[in-house]
């Protein structure tokens, strides 16, 4: 069973045997507690956190491979907007007597003014019998990216912009209405 | 339309003189190639005309339609319309092609885009591209091969509609086929824009072909040191740029 579900809050999710969930976590301006346990096997989890921060957040994400042959991939985006902290803690758990597991993340946080972040990628892989993987950025938007944006015209202003939905929405369905409301206050975020 | 004189760049923060001298005059609706062996500063040229961030222009004047553009910023010069289609286009993760497009239109105009006009536009574009309708959608450059870049560059070319055309090595990594294609929507477009001027950089007279300058440079250690007309492109690839 594939489900794909839009979540503003907090979690606790059990995917159970043979189930595929899709999660994307839309956040403003508040810290994160997510836990995702791996139930069955063949469960798998795609969770994508896009979070804009203007104050001391953090970002815990936990996810626990308790049965063999189950899948995690974590995506965790955010742009830092003030001079704050931001802080992903990301910890992907696979113990001794499971195995055949895929446990995958990638971080990253663009600081637009002289925030501070953290990103604490954790993988806790117990056994041996595990693919696995992370990757962790913290800086400015790309200077390539913003020069070819603007090489076409657009202001670095509207490049950021562009930059921002493109990192924060991805292929986020952005007629759902949590969505909407994470899409207005991005407009805030970069006009204010 | 262009006005370069005695231009000398070096990267930032480094002494180094990558270009040493150079001046080049581009007429409106003329069509000039810039030959030279590696590393002798014909990107740099290009980069330099479009402000890009890792160079700095220490002596010298880029005038571009009576504007010294020097000190604008980089969309300011894009504004005035000069187009720089590089090498290799960077890939923008998250962004559309379509978003982008967008964007950059309605910059450059000023006005909101016509949507029915600007799709319309865009698939006739992507048709004479022979390229897939659905890439508009995909995002920018991103999982495109060497070709559907390039051929990304045209698109937006097209749509934008520059007065000056900067082609940094734009036969680099195309095959036969997709250089013809490009070369034919060039030409198009030359055709249908005739004040436009083009400054091709390249190292192989195949595209000079295709799209034939008025004028051939020949660039070393980072200044023009020869010009002529086709012939010259022919006869360096025949002998060489030491000759």
């Amino acid at each position: 069973m594939n489900k794909i579900i839009y979540i503003n809050n907090d979690c606790v999710f059990d995917i159970n045997k043979d189930e595929t969930l899709e999660i994307y976590h839309y956040v403003v301006d508040k810290s994160v507690n997510i836990k995702i346990n791996l139930n069955g096997e063949n469960a798998k989890v795609i969770y994508r956190l896009s979070i804009i921060s203007n104050n001391d957040n953090v970002c815990k994400v936990d996810v626990n491979h308790v049965t063999s042959n189950t899948e995690s991939k974590i995506i965790c985006h955010g742009v830092n907007t003030g001079n704050k902290k931001l802080e992903f803690n990301v910890t992907g758990l696979v113990s001794k007597d499971i195995s055949k597991c895929v446990c995958k993340e990638e971080n990253q946080i663009i600081n637009l003014k002289g925030g501070e972040s953290v990103i604490k990628p954790n993988l806790l892989i117990r056994n041996y019998d595990t693919f696995s993987n992370h990757a962790a950025y913290i800086g400015e938007f790309s200077k390539d990216k913003l020069f070819y944006l603007k090489s076409r015209g657009i202001s670095d202003a509207n490049a950021t912009k562009l930059l921002m939905e493109g990192l924060l929405l991805g292929d986020g369905d952005r007629e759902n209405v949590i969505v909407k409301e994470f899409v207005d206050n991005l407009k805030e975020a970069y006009n204010g | 339309m262009l006005s370069i004189k005695n231009l000398v760049v070096s990267l930032k923060n480094e002494d180094k003189k990558i270009l040493d001298g150079l001046s080049l005059e581009v007429g409106n609706g003329e069509v000039h190639a810039i030959m030279g062996p590696n590393g002798t500063g014909k990107s740099t040229l290009s980069k330099a005309i479009m402000g890009h961030f890792l160079f700095e222009v220490n002596d010298g004047e880029i005038v571009f339609n009576g504007v010294k553009i020097n000190d604008l910023s980089v969309d300011e010069r894009a504004k005035l319309g000069i187009f720089l289609a590089m090498q290799d286009p960077t890939v923008v993760d998250g962004v559309t092609n379509s978003e982008f497009l967008k964007s950059a239109y309605e910059e450059q105009t000023g006005k909101h885009i016509d949507y029915f006009k600007f799709i319309n536009d865009v698939n006739k574009s992507l048709d004479d591209l022979k390229f897939s309708r659905d890439m508009i959608h995909r995002h920018v450059n991103a999982g495109f091969s060497g070709g559907e870049k390039k051929k990304n560059e045209v698109l937006q070319i097209k749509m934008l509609k520059p007065k000056l055309i900067i082609l940094d090595e734009i036969d680099s990594g195309l095959d036969v086929d997709s250089l013809k294609t490009v070369a034919e929507n060039i030409n198009e477009y030359k055709k249908e824009n005739p004040d436009t001027s083009i400054l091709i950089i390249t190292h192989y007279p195949r595209i000079l072909e295709m799209i034939k300058p008025d004028y051939v440079h020949i660039m070393k250690d980072g200044k023009i040191v020869k010009t002529g007309d086709m012939s010259l492109a022919i006869e360096t690839e025949q002998v060489g740029y030491n000759e």
